[in-house]
């Protein structure tokens, strides 16, 4: 059937704007991020913490002086946890899914910036993020940072999760709302960390959303990332900032995917940064996995050890070989340490082959 | 500001096609001119308003070498030192802007020195608005230009939807256009048909060369663990990349020109499906391939020199498109195989063989293929692997399923498994990446599409349709390949 060239544009451009209008609404309605906080659906399914950190934070700013970073295996690090340790410490966790080094710094200008008070910062690294993130994508929407702190326009950021069609997240939080079988989001609490019941709920909603680990996890962005530190640690000097840097205890599992040459380059490279806690390698809490959740993330009372171990409080038995203090001076025996490590894992692995 | 995002498709062009119809619907004709031209700069200056300046000050430059050139026309010696000061001038800024690090990092390598590199970054379509203006210039020296309106001319240099990525337009192709009373009022046709090509060109760029362009980068990142059929459809997947993501960004350029009733050349013609090297230089970027011919290979003396001097043209010619396209060895390397294939193309051609057509088609696109990926490689070396893999040499693993028919191959280091583990293709991608492939050898191009198109509620659903999805794809906001360039 024909029609003229106007009414063929018209009947076009209608189309578009009124798909535009319906996505726009969909969004505001469902809200599957969390970020209009519109009221209609009340159960979250996931929340973008980056952007809920930061919303909360702007109304408090003068509550705390020492913040967490981290992925969210630092979720469950309570600042109670570390705070005991800091003469007038209030600390908030800070730490978000999936965090790269270039968010840390993007988060701790934001907070110089914008006068708050940074006396310490917290920072744990994870090895594998190291080597395989350096920015997230722009369209991991879950994953976004606050406008304030990508120094993006407001208007941008609203505008990019109003005209989205994230069918399964919008799914989700639908199920989530109409009782099928679903993972509650995260809640934070007054702090910043995780606030769930009990550690049960904790491993459940751990493991399901736990990453398939299927490939040697190769270092891409060690060197990129090594450089956005040395900008985080001159940033800390010169403010006066204390950084307490550790490498998170990786579960063996995750360990098993690291190439030996590039795990024990990247430790020689940020020992030549800074002075850092190293909680990773084959030790008796990595290796047992009554310590995690699940394969990536520990319990909090693996956190409890760390703040114990780099605070010295003897009154929690932390095992020997569990974190140790590197610095530029002692990175070859620690390195040492660690390669005996390895052989020895390499050997049980060995025999538990030839055994099967 | 790019073409594939809201803020253009759904404030700027609007906005600045109402305003420039509506100004001249009001007979304010120099008003709406100039309202394109301010509008254009806004469009440049929307990413960062640095290089404005560049723009504006190597648009009044050349306008007044233009002018010089036009107003003494007579004096033959003096006009040739304007045409040399413009033509260097032009040349300068490039050198200066794109080259000035390739050139230290070289000087570096050759000697002993140490020079430190200025990471100069690079203007957007400096190399674009460069040779558009170096044409206008050659353009008036020989007296095809005559008119030196500094409105006109700021409206041909900045026009904004080929300002960035071309296509690179000549003087008098353009500015008639402009001119002309008729292509003042709004013509339901054009926009009918510049929607159409907008969106195609949309679909084009953020459906497929970006779905193309992960793929691409994921194998391009592990060159090192690229076995054969990866290391192919690595290749491939670039080779489509780049045909659909500079093809989709000309199409949206010509759609949205075609919305003010300008009609700009056509840029692309079914390359892929070129027989010969040369068929393949005139149905690629062809408005390059035009000023190459015209301002490089006719003035070095073109076909009427000597053989042997012939040879020499081309492959001089090749070199600067090689090095036009970026500061880089790998790019010089993929100028020169294509200048030499012209050369052996120029001795075939003298021969009484010819081949198949089937048969030209396979050597002159595996060729094409082949040559994009020094394009598209970080280093030599990359390159290398790559090639390497699509020979063999990096390890043959072929689909599980035939490893019953071919099971004796495996004496000879051909392995059975999972065809795509470095790639993390499954069958959908591998029918997907096919689909694409396809398109590109038979479907009929954009313009064609457009040419025969009618306004049917067919056509407008299948429009829609075909925006919708590319619409729901903006916001993996990717640039354009050729903004590098």
């Amino acid at each position: 059937m024909g029609m003229n060239y106007k009414k063929f544009s018209v009947i076009f451009l209608s189309a578009i704007i009124v798909y535009l209008f319906s996505v726009v609404l969909i969004n505001l309605v469902v809200d599957p991020f969390y970020i209009f906080r519109t009221p209609f659906f009340g159960v979250q399914a996931q929340i973008n913490d980056r952007y809920a950190k930061i919303e909360f934070l702007k109304k408090e700013k003068r509550k705390f002086n020492f913040y967490i970073l981290g992925s969210s295996r630092m979720y469950l690090t309570r600042p109670d946890m570390v705070e005991k340790y800091i003469p007038f410490g209030k600390g908030y966790n800070l730490a978000t899914i999936a965090a790269t080094v270039t968010e840390h710094l993007l988060h701790v200008n934001y907070l110089i910036k914008n006068g708050y008070s940074v006396k310490t910062l917290y920072i744990g690294l994870d090895i594998d993020f190291c080597f395989t993130l350096k920015m997230h994508k722009d369209q991991d929407y879950l994953l976004k940072l606050h406008p304030y702190v990508a120094n993006t326009h407001p208007i941008a950021f609203y505008w990019s999760y109003l005209t989205i069609l994230p069918k399964g997240d919008i799914k989700r939080k639908l199920r989530a709302n109409f009782g099928r079988k679903t993972s509650p989001a995260s809640q934070f609490g007054e702090d910043g960390a995780l606030a769930l019941g009990s550690e049960a709920e904790a491993r459940q909603i751990f493991l399901e959303n736990q990453r398939n680990l299927k490939n040697i996890i190769k270092d891409k962005m060690s060197r990129d990332n090594l450089e956005v530190l040395k900008e985080l640690v001159a940033l800390c000097r010169q403010y006066h900032i204390h950084p307490i840097i550790f490498i998170t205890p990786h579960h063996r599992m995750v360990m098993d995917h690291f190439l030996e040459e590039d795990y024990f380059s990247f430790l020689r490279g940020l020992s030549e940064i800074t002075s850092f806690w190293d909680f990773s390698g084959y030790n008796s809490i990595t290796t047992d996995s009554k310590n995690y959740l699940e394969h990536s993330h520990y319990n909090p009372s693996v956190s409890r050890l760390i703040a114990a171990r780099i605070f010295d409080d003897r009154t929690w038995t932390v095992p020997r070989d569990f974190g140790a203090w590197v610095t530029k001076e002692n990175i070859d025996p620690h390195l040492k340490n660690l390669k005996m490590s390895f052989e020895k894992k390499n050997r049980l692995q060995n025999m538990d082959q030839r055994l099967h | 500001m790019l073409f594939n995002s809201y803020v253009f498709i759904f404030l700027f062009l609007p906005i600045t096609f109402a305003i420039y119809f509506a100004l001249n619907r009001k007979k304010l004709i120099i008003a709406a001119k100039g309202w394109l031209i301010v509008a254009s700069f806004f469009f440049y200056g929307y990413w960062n308003p640095i290089y404005v300046p560049l723009l504006l000050g190597s648009l009044l430059f050349n306008y007044a070498i233009g002018s010089i050139l036009i107003q003494r026309r007579n004096h033959v010696a003096f006009s040739r030192l304007a045409l040399m000061i413009g033509i260097a001038g032009n040349l300068s800024l490039l050198a200066y802007f794109k080259y000035m690090d390739f050139f230290i990092m070289n000087i570096n390598a050759l000697s002993s020195l140490n020079l430190k590199l200025l990471h100069i970054t690079l203007p957007l379509g400096i190399s674009f608005f460069t040779f558009t203006q170096i044409s206008y210039l050659v353009d008036t020296a020989r007296g095809t230009v005559r008119e030196f309106s500094l409105l006109n001319y700021a409206l041909f240099v900045t026009f904004f939807p080929r300002l960035l990525v071309g296509p690179i337009v000549r003087h008098q192709e353009m500015m008639p256009q402009f001119n002309t009373l008729r292509n003042k009022i709004l013509n339901d046709r054009h926009i009918a048909q510049g929607l159409t090509l907008f969106f195609l060109g949309l679909f084009k760029k953020v459906v497929i060369a970006d779905t193309l362009a992960e793929w691409a980068n994921t194998g391009f990142d592990q060159t090192q663990s690229l076995a054969l059929i990866e290391a192919w459809m690595t290749s491939l997947s670039y080779t489509l990349q780049l045909y659909y993501d500079f093809s989709g960004y000309t199409d949206m350029a010509l759609g949205a020109a075609l919305l003010f009733n300008i009609k700009l050349p056509i840029n692309f013609n079914s390359p892929y499906k070129s027989c010969t090297i040369q068929e393949f230089w005139r149905r690629w970027h062809m408005t390059l391939s035009r000023f190459v011919r015209d301002y490089i290979y006719i003035p070095l003396g073109g076909s009427r020199v000597p053989e042997p001097q012939i040879l020499v043209n081309i492959l001089i010619t090749f070199f600067l498109v090689g090095l036009w396209h970026g500061a880089g060895w790998t790019f010089v390397i993929w100028g020169l195989l294509h200048g030499g294939a012209l050369v052996v193309f120029h001795f075939w051609q003298k021969t009484p063989f010819r081949l198949p057509r089937l048969v030209s088609w396979i050597i002159t696109f595996n060729f094409v293929n082949a040559a994009w990926i020094f394009f598209r490689a970080q280093s030599f070396s990359d390159a290398m692997k790559v090639l390497k893999g699509m020979v063999g040499l990096t390890g043959v693993i072929l689909p599980e399923k035939f490893i019953h028919l071919f099971a004796v191959l495996k004496q000879y280091g051909i392995q059975f498994g999972d065809v795509f583990t470095t790639m993390g293709w499954n069958q959908r991608t591998f029918y997907c990446f096919m689909v694409c492939f396809l398109m590109a050898l038979f479907f009929k191009n954009s313009n064609e599409i457009v040419e025969r198109v009618r306004p049917t509620w067919r056509a407008a659903g299948a429009l829609s349709v075909i925006s919708i999805y590319a619409i729901f794809n903006l916001q993996k906001v990717r640039e354009f390949i050729y903004f590098n360039f």
